[in-house]
């Protein structure tokens, strides 16, 4: 058997434990597929092809003499913000360019323990922020692949990795998972170490996973958790889920429409669904998340803006030079009102499984622009697990993705939940790539 | 936007106005002048809603009862 990019992560783990097709077979096949395609789509920023085909090669010599690893040679992209020994960590900052990282973070580490092997990196918008990346969405070049993990989102989308890393700090994990038509897992706040990772908001940030299905998504996150799966499934009798109406209302016609659809599929699935009005005012949470997001990224890159203003892009720069401004008693009086959202929501899940909401209130805009965050926001501000679903296309075939933010520190349980919402779901597939050339 | 908050809205652009200016100067102000207004809007609804608060949150890590945070 030979191994396609399209294969999935756990069928690549199986095929090489089962010595169907050798980690550097595995290694070749995406590297030539991201050699074919990437001048165009641009999800990568560094390879060093050498060293993945060494990796690979130890990772065979390994499977030789027995020892096979959990992840064992399933290959992985990394957004530029997390460092992997060896490559620099460029962040789209071209001041970093030759910063070449000494040692892998905490993540990549824990990957490569697990027999993980590290494809590279993955573009991402300067310092994850708003400045567009040059990345191009899989299904539509002239479209944005959202950012800012807009690398890492359209690896996947484009076969060229079945996992990749991101990041989010206001809606950088979900955001491009809904334009890129792939699942994308941003689990509770403080999930794994930061170290290692350039910090964008020190109480916001929080990596994320992306992955062709939910099923690749929990493979990866039990193995770095070091949990077992769980024996019993979802059953859609137990299963409660709140629509939330102020999303909907928010939403371009055909996003909403969509959601909607979603939700009858899964009432009629079995599960319980019903619409509410969030236990608190949108416009809150969104003024809580965006006083503490400009105030800490004014923090982390202060001295960095006065040292190297003319590397800086327009969005960044604008947004540091305004968020020091920020008198300090606002930024307390924020993080008092963020602790009462979260006393709020968390007293709402108490009665639901998960809340459901689109990702963005649209398709992929165009690529001048990275596209609306407001939607990703809350699951971000509470710290709770959220996950994008590929869940259906447009009219103009893009992609559009549903959200489920489920309760903080129970991220199996929506991933569980989101394993069910997929099941009943008809799949969007990816992208047709040669038709885009 | 209440008649309060607007007054407050005004007053807290023209702080970030002022404080722009003294740090960047005024060709800097109106380059990120949609910023500080955004972030204006923003800073008058964490004042409006702070004030509604009623449980204080102790500020010293580690001594709020509930264990949070």
């Amino acid at each position: 058997m030979t191994i396609s990019p399209a294969t999935s992560a756990i069928d690549i783990i199986s095929g090489h434990r089962e010595r169907r097709f050798t980690v550097t077979e595995t290694a070749r096949a995406f590297l030539r597929h991201i050699e074919r395609y990437d001048d165009r789509i641009q999800a990568f920023v560094t390879i060093n092809a050498e060293q993945v085909l060494e990796d690979a090669a130890w990772l065979d010599q390994s499977a030789d003499r027995g020892r096979f690893f959990p992840l064992h040679g399933l290959p992985v992209g990394i957004k530029d913000i997390i460092d992997v020994a060896g490559l620099p960590t460029i962040a789209g900052f071209e001041p970093y360019r030759a910063s070449v990282a000494e040692r892998d973070a905490a993540i990549v580490a824990a990957l490569r323990g697990l027999g993980a092997l590290i494809l590279g990196k993955t573009h991402t918008t300067q310092f994850a922020v708003g400045d567009p990346a040059p990345t191009r969405n899989p299904w539509n070049l002239e479209k944005s692949p959202a950012g800012s993990s807009a690398g890492s989102g359209a690896a996947v989308a484009a076969a060229m990795a079945p996992i990749t890393l991101g990041s989010q700090t206001a809606g950088s994990m979900l955001r491009p998972a809904a334009f890129n038509g792939v699942v994308g897992f941003k689990p509770s706040y403080g999930w794994c170490s930061m170290q290692g990772v350039l910090p964008l908001c020190w109480s916001l940030d929080s990596l994320g996973l992306y992955a062709a299905s939910v099923d690749d998504v929990l493979l990866v996150c039990l193995a770095l958790t070091g949990s077992e799966p769980s024996t019993t499934p979802r059953e859609a009798g137990n299963l409660r889920v709140a629509l939330l109406r102020e999303f909907l209302e928010m939403s371009d016609e055909n996003v909403s429409a969509h959601v909607r659809d979603v939700a009858c599929a899964l009432e009629e699935a079995g599960a319980t669904v019903i619409e509410i009005a969030m236990p608190v005012n949108f416009d809150l949470v969104f003024a809580v998340h965006q006083t503490i997001f400009a105030a800490e990224m004014a923090a982390v890159h202060s001295s960095n803006l006065d040292q190297f203003r003319s590397s800086y892009g327009p969005r960044i720069a604008t947004a540091v030079d305004s968020g020091r401004l920020i008198p300090g008693s606002d930024l307390i009086h924020a993080q008092r009102l963020r602790r009462q959202v979260q006393r709020e929501f968390e007293a709402l899940m108490e009665q639901w499984d998960a809340l459901l909401l689109p990702t963005v209130s649209t398709e992929a805009c165009d690529i001048d622009e990275t596209g609306d965050r407001r939607f990703q926001i809350p699951a971000t501000l509470l710290g709770s697990p959220a996950i994008s679903l590929p869940t259906g296309l447009s009219e103009n075939r893009l992609p559009l993705g549903t959200q489920l933010i489920g309760r903080r520190g129970d991220d199996h349980s929506l991933l569980s939940t989101a394993q069910f919402v997929s099941d009943h779901l008809p799949t969007i597939g990816r992208p047709d790539l040669d038709t885009l050339f | 936007m209440t008649a309060r908050t607007n007054d407050e809205f005004n007053d807290i652009l023209a702080q970030l106005r002022l404080g722009a200016e003294q740090r960047y100067g005024s060709v800097r102000v109106s380059e990120i002048d949609d910023q500080l207004q955004h972030l204006a809007k923003m800073i008058s609804h964490i004042r409006a809603e702070s004030l509604g608060l009623r449980d204080e949150i102790p500020l010293v890590p580690g001594s709020d009862p509930r264990g949070e945070m």
